[in-house]
């Protein structure tokens, strides 16, 4: 992305000025600088100009600048500090996979919440006679034409899930390396989930854990996807709003599917520990069907590892061993309650449905 | 010349204070410049380039009074350590536009180095002053007590940097 910061002089001529902006955290200059130093003569502009790249995906917003006007030797010079607010959104990069090609039945569950798609076509049932009312795509033409009357095909109504994401934005839950971090994992995995939930016909809710709690009641739709896709790349990374807190959400802000234990809850991590386990092991046994998302950004942080030169790479290969043997018995713990997925960026969701049936 | 090449001529004028000044304090100033220099060259801070040209005003007076007599060696010594940190200072700002391997941007780069060849005029203008006013003054001395008219030349001096430090006519949104 380019930015572009244009001043005008618009007094007398200035002997040299530096102009200077600040860079919001997560962004990366890939081109030009965010410092000018130049002269400007009366009525003349000049523009400031540079690349950015955000490392994950994320909200930044664009705040003040720095404008010092300076005699040439430097001898006085005024600061100025002025607001050109301006602000990006990045978005995971999403590949479809086997959820989007059409609306995959991957993640579909016989929940009790009428789908969205009216007249869902999920099995066919019967046929019938046709009553005033009933949709000219329903009629059974061949039928028809075969018995002299008019029939129609009934169907299963399709029913989606009631799904609530639970999202581990914690501080201590997500790996740093330098500038990379595995949020961009989480998100991205996140997303794809959501996507395929959503796509599937199945209403979906979102709580996230961090700074802030971030919370969606469930919906149906694109629309209600993108909205909780936005609320997930705002949630900030934080300590307060952990995973002890998620039954007291579940009670207080989804109170239909609290009461009647109705849906599914997702739990999505890129480091599985022994609060969330805890949480799902409570959860599950008070009649929830839960299910843990592992975004399995081991791979991804090694290579951060490695360009930071941070360990050799003997180090380097011990640590991924522990790292995997530690994620593969936090699995193993967590299949003890819930249905285990594991994600990564390369390969998208594997290991379907390991644990309770 | 670009900031490398200030920066190697600073090391060089601290190199010859180093070798030729037979004093001990001669020798600790131009260290402390050195190594100030290459802080401030390091991690571009401008205080600390400024700072590391004024150690060897006391060493470069001393060595060029064999040149220029026990006199006028400070005033050169000051000239010259004024127009190389100057210039110094302001590479290191425009390093941040020309020497960085990613800023690319022809139009800002241009400025910068319109504003590089104004500065250099700028400069010489000042050298030829300096040198004006110090023949003036010699002038001066054969008439007048020394005394008096280096008191004059310091009070024309503080309202010469006073006028020029207020003169620009800056307003902001805040005025």
């Amino acid at each position: 992305m380019v930015v572009e910061l244009t001043i005008t002089n618009e007094g007398n001529d200035l002997e040299r000025i530096v102009l200077e902006d600040e860079l919001p955290e997560g962004l990366v200059v890939t081109r030009g600088s965010t410092r000018m130093v130049c002269a400007l003569k009366r009525g003349t502009k000049a523009t400031l100009r540079y690349e950015v790249a955000l490392s994950e995906p994320g909200d930044v917003h664009f705040g003040p600048y720095v404008l010092r006007i300076q005699s040439l030797f430097r001898l006085s010079e005024k600061r100025f500090d002025l607001i050109a607010p301006a602000s990006i959104k990045m978005y995971p990069k999403f590949f479809s996979r086997r959820v989007f090609a059409s609306r995959s039945k991957t993640y579909s569950f016989a929940g009790n919440a009428p789908s969205r798609y009216k007249g869902g076509r999920l099995e066919f049932m019967n046929i019938r006679g046709h009553v005033y009312g009933d949709p000219l795509r329903d009629i059974n033409w061949k039928a028809s034409a075969r018995l002299g009357k008019r029939l129609v095909n009934e169907w299963h109504a399709e029913r989606g899930l009631d799904c609530i994401m639970i999202v581990d934005l914690l501080r201590a839950d997500i790996p740093r390396v330098g500038i990379w971090s595995g949020r961009s994992g989480l998100i991205s995995s996140s997303y794809e989930l959501a996507h395929g939930l959503v796509g599937s016909g199945n209403r979906l809710g979102l709580l996230v854990l961090g700074q802030t709690p971030v919370k969606l009641h469930p919906g149906f739709g694109s629309r209600h996807l993108r909205i909780l896709l936005d609320l997930i790349i705002t949630a900030r990374e934080g300590t307060v709003w952990d995973a002890g807190s998620i039954e007291g959400f579940l009670r207080s802000f989804f109170r239909k599917q609290y009461r009647f234990r109705a849906g599914a809850l997702f739990f999505v991590t890129t480091t599985p520990n022994a609060d969330l386990l805890n949480a799902v092991k409570t959860l599950s046994a008070k009649g929830f069907s839960c299910h843990t998302i592992i975004a399995n950004v081991l791979d991804d942080e090694a290579r951060a590892l490695t360009e930071l030169r941070a360990s050799d790479a003997t180090t380097l290969a011990t640590g991924a061993r522990v790292a995997r043997a530690e994620m593969e018995w936090f699995e193993k713990r967590f299949e003890l309650y819930s249905k285990v997925f594991e994600w990564t960026r390369e390969s998208g969701f594997v290991g379907f449905g390991r644990g309770p049936q | 010349m670009t900031r490398k090449g200030v920066a190697a001529l600073l090391y060089l004028v601290a190199a010859f204070c180093a070798v030729l000044d037979p004093t001990t304090i001669g020798l600790i100033l131009a260290i402390t410049c050195v190594s100030l220099l290459t802080v401030g060259y390091r991690f571009r801070v401008d205080f600390a380039l400024v700072l590391s040209g004024w150690f060897l005003y006391f060493p470069l007076a001393g060595i060029l009074s064999v040149l220029f007599g026990p006199f006028w060696s400070f005033l050169v010594s000051g000239t010259i350590i004024v127009v190389v940190t100057e210039r110094l200072s302001l590479q290191n700002q425009l390093s941040f536009v020309l020497e960085n391997p990613v800023a690319i941007d022809t139009e800002v780069k241009r400025l910068a180095e319109e504003l590089s060849r104004v500065h250099v005029k700028r400069l010489i203008q000042v050298v030829a002053l300096v040198t004006a006013i110090g023949f003036l003054a010699a002038a001066g001395a054969l008439a007048f007590s020394a005394v008096s008219v280096l008191m004059l030349a310091s009070v024309l001096i503080l309202v010469a940097i006073g006028f020029y430090a207020t003169r620009s006519t800056i307003r902001g949104p805040n005025d």
